[in-house]
């Protein structure tokens, strides 16, 4: 998947969320938007689950997003919505590789 | 051999019975008591997998479990107690902080006195950790010995504290472990650094400011848990299969340690294991067994094909210390009858 569909499922997970989440997000997501701020641990692992649902449903075979940084203070890829972007498709790139 | 490898070749299961609360809380009925909406509680049980858990009614303890366990163990396999060469306990909840339980054990199952009783303090790691230690005593020269793990986790939470609470389940297994011939391999890891991820303070002699009129009840940092989990439980499959010289095709049963559904499905598919290799369902079912939640999930899942086939088994624990190991195992036939409930 390009860069730009990654980029609408990341965000289509957060809008499949949004009556489940524990924070109201009133404001737009942006690639600034530092995501692990955002929204408390639960919620970090059920966007992930619902994003690898979505990238599962696009690609026929599952993408493991969770690592062991994804809530790392310093080294997170969800330390901003522009960084896990990027990482899905880095991800998903791998599993093609494998 | 790397230093943390250990290969056993006259040890081997012949039976698991595992032993859990007698009490069903259905996690949707008492999420109230946590202090939870119903959205927040929907949410959790969606993300955690948690439907239902057991623990025990009474004042039960862990070694009441493990005792009633290990009389059915004993029964199944036509076992005496003359024929027992010791008892390993493992639990984080011990009758007493001293003496060790399993010493208590040896006396109310009438053991010889010259068995070898002693209990290790460890929790998710736990039963890797044992059968890796009992193992070594039957490869030294004992016969039969008994392994006994598992926790009565409730009694050590903050009954409103839900991030904790409403995970835990009660139960405690006996594994019967005797001298046969088979081939294991066992890799055990420790990383100290990490001892505040999940700790119960204010439980021992040390005293740290930061803990200072906190109560000695479990408290876990989730996200640095789910870091520990990613980081270090997918190498070391990867680590312990390679040693092995095992395909994925070679391993009949990934049969875990449970600590939510989605971490296991996570792993699960990053190491490629088929899904029906991999037991997931014994937190949404059990709770959280801790030290119990291997062999619970065996009795729980798997006492079909455990006890009818001979099976190449990788076990794999981690959790508090941070203490995390695996194991390659093979057993034959061996009695693993369902889950029982205590009082059974």
């Amino acid at each position: 998947m390009e860069l730009d569909q990654i980029r609408e499922v990341a965000l289509q997970a957060f809008a499949n969320l949004k009556d489940e989440l524990e924070v109201t997000i009133d404001i737009e997501i942006i690639d600034a938007t530092n995501v692990l701020e955002l929204l408390d641990s639960m919620d970090i692992v059920n966007l992930i689950m619902e994003t690898e649902g979505l990238v599962e449903a696009k690609l026929g075979h599952y993408v493991a997003l969770a690592n062991e940084s994804t809530f790392d203070a310093d080294g997170s890829p969800l330390l901003s919505f522009g960084t896990w972007v990027s990482y899905i498709v880095e991800m998903c790139e791998v599993s093609y590789g494998s | 051999m790397a230093a943390n490898t250990l290969e056993f070749h006259n040890a081997s299961i012949k039976g698991i019975v595992t032993v859990a609360g007698d009490k069903k809380v259905d996690f949707m009925s008492s999420y109230e008591q946590f202090g939870l909406s119903n959205s927040e509680a929907q949410r959790l049980a969606k993300v955690m997998g948690l439907s239902s858990r057991y623990v025990v009614s009474g004042s039960q303890t862990t070694s009441d479990l493990c005792f009633e366990a290990v009389k059915k163990v004993l029964a199944g396999t036509n076992t005496g107690t003359e024929e027992l060469g010791g008892i390993i306990f493992v639990s984080q909840s011990p009758d007493f902080t001293s003496p060790a339980t399993a010493i208590s054990l040896q006396h109310r199952l009438g053991l010889s006195s010259s068995s070898v009783c002693f209990d290790m303090r460890l929790g998710c790691s736990g039963f890797v950790y044992g059968l890796a230690a009992a193992y070594g005593f039957i490869e030294a020269g004992l016969d039969n010995i008994l392994l006994c793990v598992g926790d009565v986790a409730s009694k050590l939470v903050d009954p409103t504290d839900h991030v904790v609470a409403p995970i835990m389940g009660d139960a405690g297994s006996a594994i019967l472990i005797q001298r046969s011939p088979s081939h294991s391999l066992f890799n055990l890891y420790s990383d100290g650094s990490g001892y505040d991820s999940l700790i119960i303070p204010n439980s021992g002699l040390r005293k740290e400011a930061r803990f200072s009129g906190k109560a000695p009840v479990i408290t876990m940092d989730g996200a640095a848990v789910f870091n520990f989990t990613l980081k270090r439980v997918p190498p070391m499959i990867d680590k312990i299969m390679n040693d092995a010289g095992l395909e994925n095709n070679d391993v009949d049963y990934l049969v875990m340690h449970q600590p939510n559904k989605y971490m296991l499905q996570n792993i699960k598919k990053k190491m490629k294991f088929d899904d029906n290799k991999v037991p997931d369902a014994t937190q949404s079912v059990y709770g959280n067994q801790n030290s119990a939640s291997i062999p619970g999930t065996i009795n729980g899942f798997l006492g079909g094909p455990y006890s009818s086939n001979k099976l190449t088994s990788l076990v794999a624990g981690f959790g508090i210390g941070l203490s995390w190991g695996a194991a390659i195992i093979t057993t034959d036939n061996i009695y693993t009858p369902k889950t029982f409930h205590s009082g059974e």
